[in-house]
């Protein structure tokens, strides 16, 4: 039931050979990404993981639609994707808040924009301001908050839309271990219970095995899409989900093919 | 970081508790009054000569009479009209700037001559407005409406492209309009820069003002300092330029109470 690939269907998410390169033709050309292919369906929860400075954060920009591939298309249930829209929503790794609006402000900032008046869009603000825990910091600016409250502020804002897919770039870094793992549980909750898809960008490997239907391993610059693995336990997982000999295996594979593209990355003298 | 804001609020915890008046006001009001007082024995000892200056209690003499008479406020509101009318006409710069700094072909055809009008001494053209405006209200207005117009204008444009990016990304991935970004993202993040410009203005508008009423006309407080002058009543002459300068100053302080009220956010 809750293995919900259905892979007849349309994939809600399919890009093919995306290639992004920053400052064509100048001297300080950066070749970003290189034909990163991939099909995405309905309620799969994809983790991204790949050294620093690969091409994470580029593809999901690009995926959101704030990038322009410089060459490749992207097609959200069958139709081309030409800027963001309210299929998709992004927790960005600098959490991007605006200074000088308050956490309700900030929460509400997509529906905002889309036009929602504010009387029928606030018990839905309050419900993702309690789901990330800040509830009686509504009216605190970003500046009076902990790194790890901004970034639950940015998660909230992403759910606040409750868009078909997800785009989660290092959503819990700044996050301390206990807090982590009730997020970790909220987002699979919602990912279960309202179908959603969530492509996850993290460098902890334990996180993304214990999240992920499947695993994207990326190469270092120009960053490429080498391996997936596909992370056949069942959901909903659980803290016992972490003693099964086969959570161990996966959690190697991931590890060795990262330790050999880090030490390709040193040998190239880049980290 | 937290050991220097520790070692920063601690201390003026403790001030509070005992009600202390705030350093930046204890601090210079000392220095002021050890000049005050240096002047004035000056003054006393006979090392100044009245006729090429004056000293304080001279200079207060004198600026009590024009209160008293009620003088300063005939040229004071004559003035401050003026000041009045033309700052508010210099605002337009603010939308011009928003746009100027939002649309790159705009900042493109317009920039130079910005820039080059901004950094003209254009009270050099005080001359040419009493020829067009005449001797009148009219001309002191149109020179601190030209004056005054840029440093808003620049500023403004400054603070529209030093909006964080990561913030433009964030809301054009969150589905703004063109209007929307404007609302919620470059107003916002411009606002401290429009106050910096508005304070520049301020200044540039009292030089403006009473340049040009020293140069033409037979009211206000550029034309009180003139008259003076000419007079060679210097305790005088000086007496309004101390209102002046108290003047500027009670502005501008004015105005970092209104951008704290206006950015909340900047508090630190
Ligand atoms: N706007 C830009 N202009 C030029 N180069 C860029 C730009 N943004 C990113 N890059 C470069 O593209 C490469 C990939 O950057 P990206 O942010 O996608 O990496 P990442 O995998 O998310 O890294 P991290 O794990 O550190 O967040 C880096 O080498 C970076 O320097
Ligand atoms: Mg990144």
């Amino acid at each position: 039931m809750t293995e919900t690939l259905v892979k007849t269907k349309i994939p809600i998410l399919q890009f093919d050979s995306l290639n992004v390169i920053y400052n064509e033709g100048e001297p300080n050309q950066v070749h970003a990404l290189k034909d990163v292919s991939g099909e995405i369906h309905e309620g799969e929860f994809i983790s991204i993981i790949g050294p620093s400075g690969c091409g994470k954060s580029t593809m999901l920009h690009t995926l959101d639609g704030l990038l322009q591939p410089t060459s490749g298309t992207i097609f959200v249930n069958g139709s081309p994707v030409h800027g963001p829209d309210g299929d998709r929503a992004m927790v960005f790794q600098d959490f991007a808040l605006m200074p000088w609006q308050t956490v309700y402000q900030n929460v509400e900032f997509g529906l905002r924009l889309a036009g929602k008046k504010g009387s029928e869009i606030h018990d839905k603000v309050m419900h993702y301001i309690k789901l990330v825990g800040l509830d009686g910091f509504e009216q605190k600016y970003p500046h009076q908050l902990s790194g790890g409250m901004k970034q639950r502020v940015g998660i909230a804002r992403g759910f606040a839309v409750e868009p078909k897919v997800l785009l989660m770039d290092e959503p819990f870094s700044a996050i301390d271990e206990q807090t982590r793992e009730i997020m970790q549980e909220e987002v699979l909750k919602i990912m279960l219970h309202e179908k959603k898809t969530v492509i996850f960008i993290t460098h902890s490997i334990d996180e993304a095995v214990f999240l992920s239907s499947r695993i994207f391993l990326m190469s270092v610059r120009p960053g490429q899409i080498v391996e997936e693995v596909k992370i056949d336990i069942p959901y909903p997982r659980t803290l016992e989900t972490k003693l099964l000999p086969e959570y161990q295996e996966y959690k190697q594979i991931i590890w060795d093919h990262l330790k050999g593209e880090v030490r390709r990355q040193y040998r190239r003298g880049e980290a | 970081m937290k050991k220097v804001d520790l070692a920063l609020h601690v201390p003026s915890f403790s001030l509070k508790k005992r009600k202390r008046i705030p350093q930046s006001f204890s601090y210079p009001s000392v220095t002021l009054v050890i000049i005050l007082f240096v002047w004035e024995l000056c003054g006393r000892l006979n090392l100044i000569d009245p006729f090429m200056f004056s000293w304080p209690s001279k200079i207060f003499a004198k600026a009590q009479d024009f209160f008293a008479t009620g003088e300063v406020f005939k040229h004071l509101a004559v003035s401050g009209m003026e000041v009045g009318f033309g700052f508010a006409m210099a605002l337009i710069g603010i939308p011009i700037g928003l746009m100027m700094g939002y649309w790159k072909k705009l900042e493109l055809t317009f920039d130079p001559f910005v820039t080059a009008l901004y950094t003209t001494p254009m009270i050099a053209l005080t001359p040419l407005f009493v020829l067009w405006f005449g001797l009148e209200t009219l001309s002191k207005v149109m020179m601190v409406f030209a004056l005054s117009i840029f440093p808003i204008l620049i500023n403004t444009m400054a603070g529209v492209k030093m909006t964080d990016i990561s913030l433009i990304k964030a809301a054009r991935s969150y589905g703004a309009s063109e209007r929307q970004m404007f609302k919620e993202v470059i107003f916002p993040s411009a606002i401290p820069f429009i106050i910096t410009g508005i304070r520049l203005a301020i200044g540039r508008a009292l030089i403006a003002v009473v340049v040009a009423e020293m140069l033409a006309g037979n009211i206000g407080i550029g034309f009180a300092i003139r008259h003076a002058s000419e007079l060679f009543h210097t305790a005088e002459y000086l007496a309004y330029v101390v209102v002046l300068m108290v003047l500027s100053v009670l502005l501008t302080e004015l105005l970092k109470k209104f951008e704290k009220k206006l950015a909340p956010w900047r508090d630190r």
